[in-house]
């Protein structure tokens, strides 16, 4: 009798937890109806489907939802609502960054906001912890499933919990709660695999805590780049002894962490007062072994400087690293095209955009995507010259006038009209210069020339505008929207 | 009189089939099947050969002890025997000469027995459009000679299969070309008219077979004794069909040609044509702006003119630079790029096994069999940059693969191209082989192309007391072939 007692009275004790917590997250677990359109790359002059879509946010402070990024990107409409309740109210976008993948948005209505009871950030979650996720399903009735985390990640700028879960896939940010606290957002569910991740409560802090002090500095970025020193013969060339463990630096990008501190070819040890192991991973007091990419990115702002040890020559020298940032906006080659038009031209029936990393598909489909892959891929040093972006042709809307050039897809543009292109403002300039009454387009690693009449463009460019329905020729940055 | 009608008829129709019978015999003994024991390299495990492949082709007597097939029935064979119809016996042939650019070959028998009685097939001439060609030879699905008729249902310049990298005039007839086939003479008015070589994987009814120029070319080219394969114009060209491009390019209205894009290293127009040189007229034949020449009513590719020449002999230019028009002899070479694109027959896979990892030279064979996206992508690169003028890179050198082992914590390389060896960039395969011996302080550095590969360190001494345990525990029989060792 006894025996079965005792699995009766854990029951009732789950219920009641369970029962307390729910008045809690019925104030602080909004729903997000996010109607967003962003641009059609391959047809840059139109805007894509609009697209209405629910994802999952926190409040976290008074009338302040934190949510994944991705929930607001390319946002026309925020409209939130609450628990049992079928009213949704506007809000706003308060601020995001795709970098650490979160955003926070603002309720406007005020009776709402103050229905609302922020939700405290609690302590960390590690492998093997399970907790309870909860989102509003349908006719916004709260709803609970359950994870557990089998593995602790880092892509860098993010501490990432993988976890096994319950979770339906019905939209990003679904709330994990350990402790009536926040542990954690789930994004990326998998739910026929029973996975997703968890965007860790460090990295939810690391966010909020910037954006508190008014001062947001954001993450810093990556740029140095090592080789591990898994292999006898590496070790020996670079004089590492059987018992120092580290990477060797192979390159330090520009104006970014490491710059004019590390060195190639130095054995880095040690950073932020972490031994690094020769393959580029540390220790972490909670998570285990993690990628050393958290330490540079994840764990300061950009700006802080943080401690490191490297061989050099033999001998310890101990270095201060101060970490950079690294916007899109100085990127070569920009990682995405958010919440803004890109920028293009359409000439001669020319398709002229500038190489961002969306551009280039995983899936390769000609020697030209491949090309395109490798610039991206390794951009900010090559080839080394004075170019801020990679502008690419990226297909031909024929016309009589380009017969001929049809079949021109994805190539790099090198100069026109003899001028070198150096990011896609300089081809509009360089428009102003016809060589001997002509445009010439130069691609790289292909000989033929494309070339239009100077003086028949606006004629062509009015044809291919009104034949293809392109609704605007240009967007350039400074033009009007 | 309505009774002999039918008489007339059956003497006809006894006629006909006499003729028939005669042409028969003719066939049967002129015909030749082939037996072929092939066995091409292994480009991925080198120091092995794969399992030899058994294969059946035609052939047909062109006289002087000579039989002619296609270059891939005989590519990389171990044993040939060839067998007349109309004898029980199989003897040992040897190939005499082999063109892999036009899939051509000649093979002989050294038993004179072989050919007596034997009547050569005369050759003929282009047949003509919509005419009726008929295919003989040995083709799958029985043992005896078999006769395909089919209707010729285009004639022109398309890609020979054998190489990969050569397009020649080729006649398409709606017969299948089957395996077995190939090799075998098509017929036309009792006359060869051409050689029966490959079939289309997607069509059905289709089949090709190379004709009378290209037959006729690979005789002249071996009556040397030696066979020079064809010469190569190595001209990269762009249509002149946009008015705005031929105005910059300075070509006046009503002047047709095609634009220089490109002359490609080490072939005949190297050094002698730029880009945006125009190409008015070849040997006087005026180039239309498509890049065709009008030849017998038909349109084919300029590079046409080329294609009856032999190396050493020259064409003639009709060039437009600055400006200004003038006549240009180019003396015909073939294409000497060690990288050429083209697939190898006969030939030795090269490479090289050191410390555990296997280096080979850059080969489309390599490619076929382990290549990747990177690797097509440098071997384009290759024709387009590297390769350029000044460029000291004659081939390019790829890691393939590790071979594990205890005294080397490996990483899995796999495909990469090596950069440098001590900082010095490898011409070509030989000279990163001697590269890799020396190297100061008992050390070779290697770096690799690519966004960061780790670079690989041997140190010499160390490498030589485990090498021979590696070749042993993974049964590689010599640590290398280079050509020409």
């Amino acid at each position: 009798m006894r025996r079965a007692i005792l699995p009766l009275l854990f029951l009732a004790a789950a219920a009641a937890a369970a029962d307390d917590v729910a008045p809690k997250l019925r104030g602080a677990l909004v729903k997000l109806h996010v109607t967003s359109q962003g641009y059609k790359l391959d047809a840059p002059w139109d805007k894509d489907q609009p697209n209405t879509s629910a994802g999952s946010g926190v409040v976290i402070q008074p009338a302040v939802i934190l949510t994944p990024a991705s929930n607001v990107a390319d946002h026309i409409l925020i409209e939130v609502s609450v628990a049992n309740s079928a009213r949704k109210y506007p809000a706003k976008l308060k601020h995001v960054d795709y970098g650490i993948g979160l955003a926070l948005v603002e309720i406007a209505d005020e009776g709402l906001a103050a229905s609302l009871a922020p939700l405290e950030v609690g302590d960390p979650v590690r492998l093997d912890d399970e907790f309870d996720v909860y989102q509003l399903g349908e006719e916004n009735v709260l709803e609970r499933s359950t994870g557990r985390v089998v593995r602790s990640d880092t892509d860098g700028a993010r501490l990432l919990l993988q976890l096994k879960t319950t979770c339906s896939d019905a939209g990003n940010g679904q709330l994990a709660v350990r402790g009536g606290k926040v542990a954690g957002l789930v994004v990326a569910t998998n739910s026929s695999k029973q996975e997703g991740t968890l965007l860790s409560v460090e990295t939810l802090r690391h966010y909020v805590d910037d954006f508190a002090d008014g001062d947001y500095r954001g993450c810093p970025a990556g740029g140095i780049w090592f080789h591990p020193l898994l292999r006898d013969d590496l070790r020996e060339y670079y004089g590492v002894g059987d018992k120092d463990h580290g990477v060797v630096i192979s390159r330090v990008i520009p104006g970014r962490t490491g710059d004019g501190v590390l060195r190639e070819g130095d054995v880095l040890t040690e950073a932020d007062g972490y031994a690094l192991d020769d393959e580029g991973m540390f220790l972490h007091e909670t998570h285990g072994r993690l990628a050393a990419s958290y330490l540079f990115r994840g764990r300061r702002y950009a700006g802080d400087k943080i401690p490191a040890k490297a061989l050099r020559g033999g001998k310890v020298v101990d270095l201060e690293l101060t970490l950079r940032a690294w916007p899109d906006s100085e990127r070569r080659v920009p990682e995405r095209v958010v919440d803004r038009r890109p920028e293009f031209l359409v000439v001669g029936g020319l398709v002229v955009l500038e190489l961002s990393s969306e551009l280039v598909g995983e899936r390769l489909r000609s020697l030209g995507e491949l090309v395109l892959r490798r610039y991206r891929d390794r951009a900010e040093w090559d080839p080394p010259d004075a170019r801020k972006r990679i502008v690419v042709a990226d297909r031909v809307l024929a016309d009589p006038a380009n017969k001929g050039f049809e079949d021109l897809s994805k190539e790099v543009i090198e100069s026109v009209n003899g001028r070198k292109i150096l990011e896609i403002k300089d081809v509009a300039d360089a428009l102003e210069h016809p060589d001997r009454g002509f445009h010439v387009f130069r691609f790289e690693g292909l000989e033929n020339d494309y070339v239009i009449r100077a003086d028949q463009l606006k004629e062509i460019d009015a044809r291919v505008a009104q034949t293809y329905k392109v609704t605007r020729s240009r967007y350039l940055a400074g033009d009007p929207e | 009189m309505p009774t002999r009608a039918p008489l007339a008829f059956v003497a006809l129709l006894a006629v006909a089939a006499r003729a028939q019978d005669e042409e028969m015999d003719r066939l049967k003994a002129a015909v030749i099947q082939v037996f072929v024991v092939s066995q091409p390299e292994d480009f991925s495990l080198p120091w092995q050969r794969p399992q030899p492949q058994r294969a059946t082709g035609s052939a047909f007597f062109i006289g002087e002890n000579m039989l002619m097939t296609n270059a891939h029935v005989v590519s990389d064979a171990k044993n040939l025997l060839v067998k007349r119809a109309d004898r029980p016996e199989r003897l040992q042939a040897r190939v005499l000469h082999v063109g892999h650019d036009c899939d051509l070959a000649v093979v002989t028998v050294d038993d004179p027995t072989f050919f007596e009685g034997m009547r050569v097939l005369e050759f003929g001439g282009l047949p003509k459009l919509r005419s009726t060609v008929d295919a003989v030879g040995y083709p799958m699905g029985g043992a005896r000679i078999s006769i395909t008729s089919g209707v010729v249902s285009r004639i022109e310049t398309r890609p020979y299969a054998h190489s990969r990298a050569d397009s020649h005039l080729a006649v398409q007839i709606d017969a299948a070309i089957n395996p077995g086939n190939s090799g075998g003479p098509v017929m036309q008015d009792g006359k060869v008219v051409g050689v029966a070589f490959q079939g289309q994987v997607f069509g059905q009814n289709i089949g090709y077979m190379i004709p009378m120029p290209v037959i006729r070319h690979f005789l002249d080219d071996v009556r040397d004794g030696h066979y020079d394969g064809y010469p190569e114009l190595g001209v990269y060209d762009g249509k002149l069909e946009n008015d705005a491009l031929r105005e910059y390019l300075g070509v006046p209205a009503g002047a047709k040609g095609v634009v220089v894009l490109k002359a490609t290293p080490a072939a005949s127009c190297e050094g002698l044509l730029q880009r945006n040189d125009v190409l008015h007229a070849i040997d006087g034949i005026p180039i239309e702006n498509d890049g065709t020449v009008k030849i017998d009513g038909e349109f084919l590719e300029f590079t046409y003119i080329v294609e009856n020449k032999q190396v050493g002999e020259k064409v003639s230019l009709s060039v437009r630079r600055d400006g200004k028009v003038y006549d240009l002899d180019v003396p015909l070479k073939t294409w000497a790029a060690p990288m050429s694109g083209r697939i190898l027959y006969d030939r030795r896979a090269e490479y090289y096994v050191d410390g555990g990892y296997l280096f080979v030279p850059l080969t489309i064979n390599y490619l076929m069999r382990r290549g990747n996206e990177e690797l097509f992508y440098y071997l384009n690169q290759w024709y387009s940059t590297i390769a350029g003028p000044g460029e000291t890179r004659r081939q390019l050198v790829v890691l393939s693969r590790v071979l594990p082992h205890p005294s080397t914590a490996y990483r899995p390389y796999n495909n990469a191209i090596v950069a440098t060896v001590d900082g010095t960039p490898p011409r070509d395969f030989k000279h990163f082989l001697e590269m890799m011996q020396g190297g100061a302080g008992g050390r070779v550095k290697i770096e690799f192309e690519g966004v960061n590969p780790s670079p690989l360190v041997l140190d010499r001494k160390r490498v030589a007391q485990f090498n021979q345990d590696i070749l042993l525990k993974y049964g590689v029989t010599e640590d290398r072939y280079v050509e020409g060792n």
